[in-house]
C-alpha cells in the first residue's frame, strides 16, 4: 500500500464520525490509506472539523494555516486549503473528496521530498560571459550591424539600429548556432546600409525573437554579468508565448512577476522552479526589455484570489485535457 | 457550471477560436448582419456560441462565445456569471484595436477582478499595423499586466496557449 496520510477529526457528531470511519475503510481497499487521529493535530496532513462545535472551533485554533481542512457545517464554504462539507456528511461525497485529496497531497509531498533532496538551499550561479547571447545584446544596445557566420550553418545578419535580423536558419539551426563556442563563430561589423543588401530574399524578423530564444537556450543557468539574484524585479508585459519558445514553468513565472516584484531567489523558493530556469527566463526577459525593477509588495493586475483545492484540481485537469506536445 | 468565456468585438474570431479546441463544432446563434457589422462579416452571433471539452473525470468545461455587437452587451454579464475566466480576442486589423481592448476590459472589469483574463490578438497574418508592444504599453499604463499574445484563431495550439496562460493567471 502507498504511504498513508494522517487525518485528524474534531468536533464531529457520532454519525459523521461513523461516516469518516466507513469512508477511510472503503478507500483502504483501493490503496488510498489514512491514519485517523493518531498524533497531534498540527502534524496531520488533513483535518475534518465540524466548525460549529466547541471542540471543532478549538481544533481550528490549534491548526496551521497551510493545513488542508474539510470543514463540516450547515453552510459550507470554500477557500484556499478549505473544502466545505454539508452536515451530515454524505459518505459518497466524502469518499470522492478524500480520494482526490490523497492524490494531490501525495504528489505535493513527493515533490517536496524531491526538491529538498536535489536542490541545495542556496545555489551557486555562474556568470554568463563570452557567449553569442552577450554579443547579440551588445549589438542591440550599441546599435551595430553585424554579420555572423559559422561552418555549415546559415549566416545571420543583425541590424541593431532597426532591431531586426535576417537569416535563412530555422529554429533548430539557430539553437545549434547558439550552442557553439565563440571561437567557432566569425563576426563582421557592417555598415548600416549593408543590411538591406545582405538581407535581400531572407526572412527578416524582429531581433526580439532571436534574443528571447538565445536567452532561453544560451544561458544554461548562467546569469548575465552585473545582475543580482537578490534584486526584486517584475515584468512590465508578458512574453509573447504563442510566438516564442517556452516551457510550462515560464507561464508560472510570468503570472507571478506580472503581479508583483520578486528576486530570483524568492521566485525559485516560492515556485519550486529550478534556479537555472529562473535565470534563463530572467536573461531572456531582460534581453527583450520586459524587466523593470521595483521593490515592495505592490500587487498589480488585480488582486489575487486564493483558489480552493477543488479549483486547483479542476485547473490541472483542464491543463491536462488541453496539453501541448513537448510543453505540458 | 464550469465555463470559459470568449469575448471580443465582431469578427475577432471567437467562434473560430472555440471551434479550434472544442469537441464539437460550436452551436451558434448566427443571423445575417444588417447593420454596420455587415461590412466586417456576413453573419454575426446574436445570443451565444456554445461548445465544450470533456475532462478525464467526465466533467464538461463549457465554452461560451459572447455576441460581439455591443447592443447585445446585456448577454455578456449573463454568460459570464460563475465563469472560470475570460479569453478576450481583439482584431488587430481593426482601425482602433486599443480602444476596443479598453472597452472590453472595462465592460468585463468585475468579472476580470474576480477571475482572470488573457488577450489574443487575431489576424496578425493580415495586419502588422499595430505592434504588440503598443498593446503591452497600453495594459501597463492601466496597471493591468495581463497576458497578450498574437494568435491565429484557427490554430489549436495558439488557443491552447491562451487557455494555459489563463490557468496560470488563475493559479497564481
Amino acid at each position: 500500500m502507498s504511504d498513508k496520510l494522517k487525518l485528524f477529526s474534531a468536533g464531529l457528531t457520532e454519525q459523521d464520525n461513523m461516516v469518516v470511519s466507513t469512508a477511510t475503510k472503503l478507500l483502504s481497499y483501493d490503496d488510498v490509506g489514512f491514519i485517523v487521529n493518531d498524533g497531534e493535530i498540527s502534524k496531520a496532513h488533513l483535518l475534518i472539523i465540524d466548525e460549529d462545535s466547541p471542540s471543532g472551533k478549538q481544533a481550528l485554533r490549534q491548526s496551521r494555516a497551510g493545513q488542508v481542512k474539510l470543514l463540516v457545517s450547515s453552510k459550507p464554504k470554500m477557500a484556499k486549503n478549505i473544502i466545505g462539507l454539508q452536515r451530515p456528511i454524505d459518505l459518497s461525497t466524502l469518499k470522492s473528496v478524500l480520494k482526490k485529496l490523497y492524490a494531490t497531497l501525495h504528489a505535493q509531498l513527493s515533490t517536496q521530498k524531491l526538491n529538498t533532496a536535489t536542490q541545495p538551499k542556496t545555489e551557486a550561479v555562474m556568470e554568463l560571459k563570452d557567449s553569442l547571447f552577450n554579443i547579440l545584446i551588445e549589438t542591440k544596445l550599441k546599435k551595430r550591424v553585424l554579420h555572423i557566420t559559422c561552418d555549415e550553418l546559415p549566416d545571420i545578419f543583425i541590424d541593431g539600429c532597426n532591431q531586426c535580423l535576417a537569416t535563412t536558419a530555422n529554429e533548430s539551426e539557430l539553437e545549434k548556432i547558439f550552442s557553439l563556442a565563440l571561437d567557432q563563430i566569425t563576426f563582421y561589423k557592417l555598415k548600416p546600409k549593408s543590411f538591406a543588401v545582405h538581407s535581400n530574399e531572407m526572412n527578416v524578423q524582429s531581433l526580439h525573437n532571436i534574443l528571447w530564444l538565445a536567452g532561453i537556450r544560451c544561458s544554461k543557468g548562467r546569469l548575465l554579468p552585473g545582475h543580482s539574484l537578490d534584486k526584486p524585479f517584475r515584468l512590465k508585459a508578458w512574453p509573447n508565448f504563442t510566438r516564442s519558445s517556452f516551457i510550462a514553468e515560464h507561464l508560472k513565472l510570468a503570472a507571478i512577476l506580472a503581479k508583483q516584484p520578486m528576486s530570483m531567489h524568492q521566485l525559485a523558493e516560492t515556485t519550486g522552479v529550478k534556479m537555472a530556469e529562473v535565470v534563463n527566463f530572467y536573461n531572456a526577459a531582460l534581453a527583450v526589455d520586459l524587466i523593470i525593477y521595483e521593490q515592495g509588495n505592490k500587487n498589480l493586475s488585480g488582486k489575487s484570489q486564493p483558489r480552493s483545492l477543488q479549483q486547483q484540481g479542476l485547473f490541472s485537469r483542464i491543463a491536462k485535457r488541453l496539453s501541448l506536445k513537448g510543453i505540458f | 457550471m464550469d465555463k470559459i468565456i470568449f469575448a471580443g468585438p465582431v469578427g475577432a474570431g471567437k467562434t473560430t477560436a472555440i471551434g479550434s479546441i472544442s469537441e464539437i463544432p460550436p452551436v451558434g446563434t448566427d443571423v445575417t448582419c444588417t447593420d454596420e457589422s455587415a461590412q466586417i462579416k456576413e453573419k454575426t452571433t446574436v445570443a451565444m456560441d456554445y461548445s465544450y471539452i470533456t475532462l478525464d473525470d467526465g466533467t464538461r468545461i463549457h465554452l461560451y462565445g459572447t455576441p460581439g455587437q455591443d447592443r447585445f452587451d446585456f448577454m455578456w454579464q449573463i454568460l459570464a456569471k460563475d465563469g472560470i475566466g475570460l479569453v478576450l480576442l481583439i482584431n488587430r486589423d481593426h482601425p482602433d484595436p486599443l480602444h476596443q481592448l479598453g472597452f472590453y476590459l472595462n465592460a468585463f472589469a468585475d468579472f476580470i477582478q474576480e477571475t482572470g483574463v488573457v488577450i489574443g490578438l487575431t489576424k496578425s497574418d493580415i495586419s502588422d499595423k499595430h505592434d504588440i508592444s503598443k498593446f503591452q504599453d497600453f495594459l501597463y499604463e492601466r496597471q493591468q499586466v495581463f497576458p497578450v499574445f498574437d494568435v491565429d484563431a484557427r490554430s489549436e495550439d495558439d488557443i491552447k496557449v491562451l487557455v494555459h496562460a489563463l490557468l496560470a493567471v488563475l493559479n497564481h
